[in-house]
Order: C-alpha cells, then sequence, then structure tokens
C-alpha cells in the first residue's frame, strides 16, 4: 500500500513537472508588443498650406475595370478599358462601344482616339469606327501611354522599355531608350507597368523615367535635352519604385502627377518644384493605382480613379 | 442447486441470444465498412493569405515558436530588381546602400546584391528573419509587393489553435491541404 502511494505521489509530481514544461515552452510569446513597428501613415499627411484644389464632381463609369483616361476639344471624357466611354461634362453617358482587347493607354486628336491594346495601337473615329491599326511591337510589349502632336505619335512601351515614334499613319519613326552611355544613364527604368508620356507646347517630349524617379525632356528627334530628379519620402519628392505613375502638362507648363504608394496627386513646376496638391493620400482608396491624368485648358485637373469606378475633376479652391 | 441450474439456462439463452445480436450487428457494419467509400479526410496545417495581411507584425510575437514560424519569402518575378527597395532600405535612407543605418530589416535578413546597373537582387536570409513583416509593409506600401509573409512548414508545430491565427487583425489565416501548404505570390501563385 505504501509503495503504490509512493508511485502515486512521483507520478503526479512528473506529471506536473511535464505539464509546467509543457505550459512554459509552448506559452504563445505572446501579448508582446511589436518591437519593430512600421507606421507609413505618417508619410501620408500633407500640410493644409498645399491644398489648393478642391473636387468639383465626379463623373461615374462602371462595369468595367479603368485603365485610361482623355479629355477631347469638346469637353467630352474619354474613359476606357474593356470598353470605351465618352461622357459629357455633365456626367451623361454619350457613347460607348466595347474595343478588341483591353485599353491600356488613350488619347484624343483632332476628333481621333489613339487606343493603346497592350501590345498596339488602334485608331478610332468618335463613333467608334476603326480607321487604323498599327503593327503590334511584339510580345513583350505594354504600351502604358500614348501622345500625339501634327504627325507625329509617341507609344510608350514599358514592356520593351522604350517610347517608340509613329507618323498619324503607323509607320515607324524611331524608337527613344533613354540610353546614353555619355553622361551614364542606363535607360528607363521601370519596375512596374507605369510609364508616360506628354507632349509640351513647344513641342517636345516630356518622359517619365519612374524607377530614378525622374522627368526628361526630349526633342521629337531623340536628343535628351534636360533632365531633373526628384527621389524621397516627403511630400515634395516622388517615393518608392517608381513613381510618378502619370503626368499631364498644366497650361502653363507645370506638371500635374499622380503616384502609388502614397496615392496623390500633385502639381509640380517644369522644373520640379512642388507648386500645391490637387489630392490628399487620405482622398483615395487604400492601394489605389493608376490615376490617369488629363487637364482641360481652365486647368482643372481630371483623375481617373480606378477604386471609385470615377474620373473625379479637381479645381482651383 | 435446482435453482441454480435454472439461473444458468437463463443466462446462457440470453448469452446465445445477445451473441447472435452482436454477430449480427458486427457482419451489418463489416459490409458497411466494406461499401462505404474509401475517403479520407486530407491532412491540414496552418496557412495566410498573403493578399489579406495588413503587416500588422504579430506573426512575429505571437506565434508559439520564437522565432516565430512565419518568415518573408519572395517573389522574384514580382520584383523590380529596384536600386531604391522600399522593402531593403529606411524611408529617409541618406544613401541607397547596405550601410546599417539605411536598412529597414532590424535583423539584416534581406541580402542585397548587385546584379547590373541600376538593378539589385533581394533574397531572404532565412536563418535571420524573425517574421516582423517591416520589410513586406515597407514593400507593399512603396514597391510592387514581392515580399510577403509565409508559414513555413519546417518550423511550424501546426497547433491546433494557431496562436497568430487566432491575433491576425485581418483574418489571413486558414487551414489548408498539407499536399499544397503554401499561398504564393507571382507565376507560382498563379500555377
Amino acid at each position: 500500500m505504501k509503495r503504490i502511494l509512493t508511485g502515486l505521489v512521483i507520478l503526479a509530481a512528473s506529471t506536473g513537472i511535464v505539464l509546467v514544461g509543457l505550459r512554459l515552452a509552448f506559452t504563445p510569446a505572446g501579448d508582446r508588443a511589436n518591437p519593430y513597428p512600421y507606421d507609413v501613415q505618417q508619410f501620408k499627411s500633407v500640410a493644409t498650406n498645399l491644398m489648393r484644389y478642391a473636387e468639383q464632381g465626379r463623373i461615374a463609369v462602371t462595369g468595367m475595370a479603368l485603365r485610361a483616361l482623355a479629355l477631347g476639344a469638346d469637353g467630352t471624357v474619354y474613359a476606357a478599358g474593356e470598353a470605351l466611354v465618352a461622357c459629357g461634362q455633365d456626367g451623361r453617358a454619350l457613347r460607348r462601344f466595347a474595343l478588341p482587347a483591353q485599353a491600356t493607354c488613350l488619347t484624343e486628336d483632332k476628333g481621333m482616339l489613339y487606343i493603346g491594346l497592350g501590345d498596339r495601337i488602334e485608331v478610332y473615329d468618335a463613333t467608334g469606327a476603326l480607321l487604323r491599326a498599327y503593327a503590334s511591337l511584339g510580345s513583350n510589349a505594354v504600351l502604358t501611354s500614348v501622345a500625339v502632336s501634327g504627325d507625329d505619335v509617341f507609344a510608350a512601351d514599358a514592356g520593351n522599355r522604350e517610347v517608340v515614334h509613329y507618323d498619324t499613319g503607323g509607320a515607324l519613326l524611331g524608337r527613344i531608350t533613354g540610353k546614353d552611355a555619355v553622361h551614364g544613364s542606363a535607360g528607363f527604368i521601370i519596375p512596374s507597368p507605369y510609364f508616360d508620356v506628354a507632349i509640351a507646347r513647344d513641342n517636345t517630349l516630356w518622359i517619365v523615367n519612374p524607377g530614378a524617379h525622374r522627368f526628361e525632356q526630349y526633342a521629337f528627334d531623340g536628343r535628351l535635352l534636360r533632365q531633373w530628379q526628384r527621389a524621397g519620402i516627403g511630400t515634395e519628392d516622388f517615393c518608392g519604385c517608381c513613381n510618378p505613375t502619370h503626368i499631364a502638362i498644366m497650361p502653363d507648363g507645370s506638371f500635374v502627377t499622380s503616384e502609388k504608394g502614397i496615392v496623390r496627386v500633385k502639381i509640380v513646376s517644369a522644373a520640379g518644384d512642388l507648386l500645391s496638391v490637387v489630392a490628399a493620400p487620405e482622398q483615395f482608396a487604400d492601394g489605389d493605382a493608376g490615376l490617369d491624368l488629363a487637364v482641360d485648358a481652365d486647368g482643372k485637373v481630371y483623375v481617373l480613379d480606378p477604386a471609385a469606378q470615377a474620373v473625379r475633376i479637381f479645381a482651383k479652391k | 442447486m435446482s435453482d441454480g441450474n435454472r439461473k444458468t439456462r437463463v443466462s446462457r439463452r440470453k448469452l446465445l441470444r445477445g451473441g447472435l445480436g452482436a454477430a449480427a450487428v458486427a457482419a451489418l457494419g463489416g459490409v458497411a465498412g466494406i461499401l462505404a467509400p474509401r475517403g479520407r479526410t486530407p491532412r491540414m496545417v496552418w496557412q495566410l493569405d498573403p493578399l489579406k495581411c495588413t503587416q500588422c507584425g504579430q506573426c512575429a510575437t505571437k506565434c508559439v515558436l520564437t522565432p516565430s514560424a512565419v518568415k518573408c519569402v519572395h517573389a522574384f518575378d514580382v520584383c523590380g530588381y529596384c536600386e531604391l527597395c522600399g522593402g531593403y532600405h529606411q524611408p529617409n535612407a541618406k544613401n541607397l546602400d547596405t550601410a546599417a543605418e539605411n536598412r529597414l530589416c532590424p535583423t539584416n535578413a534581406i541580402v542585397r546584391r548587385f546584379v547590373d546597373d541600376p538593378y539589385y537582387e533581394y533574397t531572404i536570409d532565412e536563418s535571420l528573419c524573425i517574421g516582423c513583416a517591416k520589410c513586406v509593409k515597407g514593400c507593399t506600401s512603396f514597391g510592387n509587393g514581392s515580399l510577403y509573409l509565409q508559414v513555413r512548414h519546417d518550423r511550424c508545430m501546426n497547433c491546433n489553435e494557431c496562436a497568430i491565427a487566432k491575433a491576425c487583425p485581418a483574418n489571413a489565416f486558414s487551414r489548408v491541404p498539407a499536399e499544397t501548404p503554401y499561398i504564393f505570390k507571382g507565376e507560382l501563385g498563379r500555377k
């Protein structure tokens, strides 16, 4: 009897030791505070004195993933995705026609719509009739921007990291790669499919080199004229891997820019100095990206907001 | 004596009846077992969905293991190979180099290797990674989101009640079949 009791006591004690050991070994490291917090919200605040624009209206464009935006000379707003939608300034849909592939970029010139469809450009009239289809740039091509001036058409190809120069008939005139061994430029750095071009009033081409956070100005023949760079985390800079994602040129020659990561729209001078913020990060959904831009003659800024399924219109306060 | 014999006879009958009943039930069970589908519940393990993850940092602090069974992994086909890497560099890095003051990872678990001007490759040293998600937050916020967290099954104890899953504010944890224990990003995720 005594031996049984001793055995029971030893068994109970060893069970207790094992349980305590297990408890200690497998207690969640547990309600420790995160020793390595990383607050990215702090970078999203914008000084109120920089907020000089207010949202004036929205044009809802639903039923598709929005990819591209353009503004006609008559004020018609064009938004494209799987289809092209034309809307009046009052937001009424005027026309809608299906496209043969997902639109990746868009511009309007003299009533004609130049639509990038991944690897090629197609030209449509305002009713949706196909006028011309340019030759495909190959399976690597990802056209992300198109700009037209007179007889010159420039298409930014993010896949091949070059800007392709056409005439309006679709004949290939040249390619701009941005590579310059003399000045040590490695060409266009495009970590994600955002690569924008715009034509200034002085008939020069501005190309965003997003991976370098750099604006590069070229003559139509491909000569680099000048460049400036703004990389950093502040409001006055372009942050992350690749920004800005989109640009448009204001009537006074300054740029309106949109960014991903810290999603915001701002105005910078032709030399790259921050002038004002059109829309702050808090005005967009987290993770929103692909904010294509357009500007009218009055300096109103049109922002394609894919997450909001709308074209948002901002005007100076 | 006679009473005892009667009792014995009754209990034998009962025994016989019971035995026959039990045999019938066993036979029925055997037939049902043979006819029943031979499906087996697959073994399930914990995993987190990188598209739901909000990089809260609790994978590092809630796991029963120290360091956590959750580690950072890299989808190279999603990476931009950037010189300025949001997952590698401090947001206000003075120089885009490997100096300690410019690095974001608290345990120096990301290795930066020059590939070709101006591209760099970033790999995770899993022996140093603690799953704090700082790099994942930086990469997701400022880059392509190629860095993400996964429960590593060479470490995970597969607890019945996962302490991280219980704490996860994004409900990113779920049980997945052990045959497909990872939720990949990039090309692997599309397969």
